[in-house]
């Protein structure tokens, strides 16, 4: 089912060419007859507490229908809560409202469907308060011209009203620890965004360094040896000479401690593996610098920085749980590219039961959306750990950006 | 002597080029990318036109260590070929690629790694030239002065001198140097030498192979 956003409510002709405005009807369709079952509950009193836990549960799993994401169904839910009670009356309500809503559009398009039908019968056609009869031939064919706008602005509409809808349910629905997760993603995307935007940032200051302060630096270095040799070879006074070299030196130990504060400056702006051998050679260094053996087989072809970048935070947050967490002999590192996508994949041998609401595997997972990719973690208590992250390769470019 | 050289800085070039006549060495050729190095090279070395190359790390066409690959593709298919590598950074992974530590085909000699600011300092930059072209290694001062701070731990047995003389000999100085630069008698550097092999655990040698192993030690992050 495919998922849809107030801003596809801007698009109405792609939306009305789509399915959605038709699940969205079979979606209010369903709210209707609930709101009828509703009322109609009511008034047995006994069924009140059955339907009041039954509802809320269906609702769950028919989101989908008005293009929202289904909400996983509570564990061991029993209680009943206040919003499930809000749920139920809200749709009795509305089902009331659709009622004669539906009622009204339905009579008002079929008239205007059956006008060409009528006319072909023969029969006159009169305006709404009979005082007037209408010509036949423009009767016939713009009275099922405005129904067809009619009908295009009551789809779209009902995929409108549907959204709301289902949004207000949604929000009623989601239990808290959905919504926290929902946060906690949403915080980690920030997190990431902001990661990202600093890396670039870091990137492009490190090569203003190393083209500019560091270059000129150098280049006066370079003057400053020839202006020594010039020095050295003047004939005449001692004393001038040697005040002169004296002179240079100083320059030089001046010089020496500029380059050196611009190279720490610069030191760590960027990971210099990266830069020069792209990510292979980057997760070679990290698998070396790591206090357990790890394999490592790296086959996909150089990628655009931002991505191997992002690839090789994920890989170092991977691995420092490893370190940290698994108890892990070994470890195993392999990166290369698997149909359209690049697959990076870190195994262990270590004692498995990763927790998924660790804070490294919220950045990963926020990471690996950032790209367009999954991250998926298997890790059976006692069975080592398998990170797997798939990331397709167009992705790339819109990273960068 | 006649130098191979390759700079993409058009401003450090020209620098470069004045600076090595003025020494008076013949530049043969001085090219701005990598892809240029290694077709100079291929043209030039069958013929002995180069007796030293001298290039930049950062480099285009990929502007990663573009220069550094070559000069070490250049080492593999001619060994005894000085090369010289001038580097912005003190970057550790450079100096043991270039030496090949850790690959099992370690350097024999005639070979350089120094930082760009120490061009300035022109004797010890032109001396680092002619000890490279006859055969030995110089490695810039910064790089093992970086490599002594990462292995403080393991030298903690050495003396403050035991430990200047160390790295003397990393650098890629001889005995008679370091005695001299030092203002010590030669007998006193050799026991100061074999004091510090004895205490790291290595065995002793001589020249490049010397030079080697020490770095081989420093850079190796396990303490034995």
């Amino acid at each position: 089912m495919r998922r849809l956003t107030s801003s596809d409510l801007l698009h109405p002709l792609r939306l009305l060419c789509s399915r959605s405005p038709w699940t969205a009807l079979l979606y209010l369709g369903l709210q209707a007859a609930a709101g009828a079952v509703s009322i109609a509950v009511w008034f047995t009193v006994l069924l009140i507490p059955a339907w009041l836990m039954l509802w809320p549960r269906c609702e769950q799993r028919l989101l989908p229908l008005a293009g929202r994401p289904a909400l996983a169904p509570e564990r061991n839910r029993r209680n009943l809560r206040w919003q499930d009670i809000v749920l139920v009356l809200l749709t009795a309500v509305m089902a009331l409202g659709a009622f004669f809503v539906g009622i009204l559009v339905v009579v008002v398009l079929g008239t205007l469907f059956a006008v060409p039908f009528a006319v072909a019968a023969g029969r006159e056609i009169t305006s709404w308060d009979g005082g007037q009869v209408l010509p036949e031939l423009p009767s016939a064919i713009l009275a099922p011209l405005l129904g067809l706008a009619l009908l295009a602005l009551v789809l779209w509409g009902v995929t409108a009203l549907a959204l709301g809808w289902s949004g207000l349910s949604t929000a009623l629905l989601r239990d808290e620890e959905e919504r926290l997760v929902a946060q906690v993603d949403a915080l980690g995307d920030e997190t990431v965004r902001l990661g990202d935007s600093l890396a670039l940032e870091r990137r492009a200051l490190e090569r203003d360094l190393h083209d500019g302060a560091q270059m000129h630096l150098s280049a006066a270095g370079m003057r400053l040896a020839m202006l020594r040799l010039d020095v050295e070879e003047l004939v005449g006074d001692e004393a001038p000479r040697g005040q002169l070299l004296a002179g240079l030196e100083a320059v030089q130990q001046q010089l020496d401690l500029g380059g050196d504060a611009v190279r720490d400056a610069a030191r760590g702006l960027v990971p210099s593996a990266l830069r020069d051998r792209g990510l292979a050679g980057a997760l070679e260094e990290l698998a070396a610098s790591l206090p357990l053996p790890v394999t490592l087989e790296a086959t996909a072809p150089r990628q655009a920085e931002p991505l191997e970048q992002s690839l090789l935070l994920i890989a170092r947050e991977a691995l420092t749980n490893v370190v940290r967490h698994s108890g892990a002999g070994r470890a195993e590192i392999r990166y290369g590219p698997e149909d359209e996508d690049l697959v990076l994949t870190i195994s262990d041998d270590g004692r498995g039961g990763a927790t998924p609401t660790g804070t490294g595997l919220v950045s990963m997972h926020a990471r690996a959306r950032r790209l367009g990719g999954a991250l998926s973690v298997t890790s059976p208590e006692g069975g080592g750990t398998v990170l797997t992250l798939r990331v397709p390769v167009r992705a790339v470019e819109e990273v960068g950006a | 002597m006649r130098i191979l050289l390759a700079e993409d800085s058009a401003l450090l070039r020209e620098g470069l080029i004045e600076l090595l006549r003025r020494a008076g060495h013949e530049i043969v050729a001085a090219v701005p990318t990598a892809t240029e190095l290694e077709a100079e090279a291929a043209a030039r070395l069958p013929s002995a036109e180069v007796d030293l190359v001298l290039t930049d790390v950062r480099m285009p066409p990929g502007n990663g260590d573009d220069g550094l690959r070559v000069a070490a593709a250049l080492r593999t298919a001619h060994p005894q070929l000085p090369v010289i590598v001038l580097s912005q950074y003190v970057e550790h992974r450079y100096a043991a690629e270039l030496l090949g530590i850790g690959s099992g085909r370690p350097a024999t000699g005639s070979v350089g790694y120094l930082l760009k600011d120490r061009v300035a300092h022109v004797h010890d930059f032109l001396r680092a030239l002619e000890v490279v072209r006859a055969g030995g290694i110089v490695i810039d001062p910064s790089v093992v002065a970086g490599l002594l701070e990462t292995r403080r731990d393991a030298l903690a047995p050495l003396s403050a001198r035991e430990r200047e003389v160390l790295g003397l000999v990393s650098e890629g100085w001889t005995n008679d140097q370091v005695a001299e630069h030092l203002h010590l008698s030669r007998g006193a550097v050799v026991k100061h030498i074999s004091a510090v092999f004895d205490k790291l655990g290595l065995s002793e040698q001589e020249g490049n192979r010397r030079v080697l192993a020490v770095l081989a030690f420093l850079r190796d992050r396990d303490d034995r």
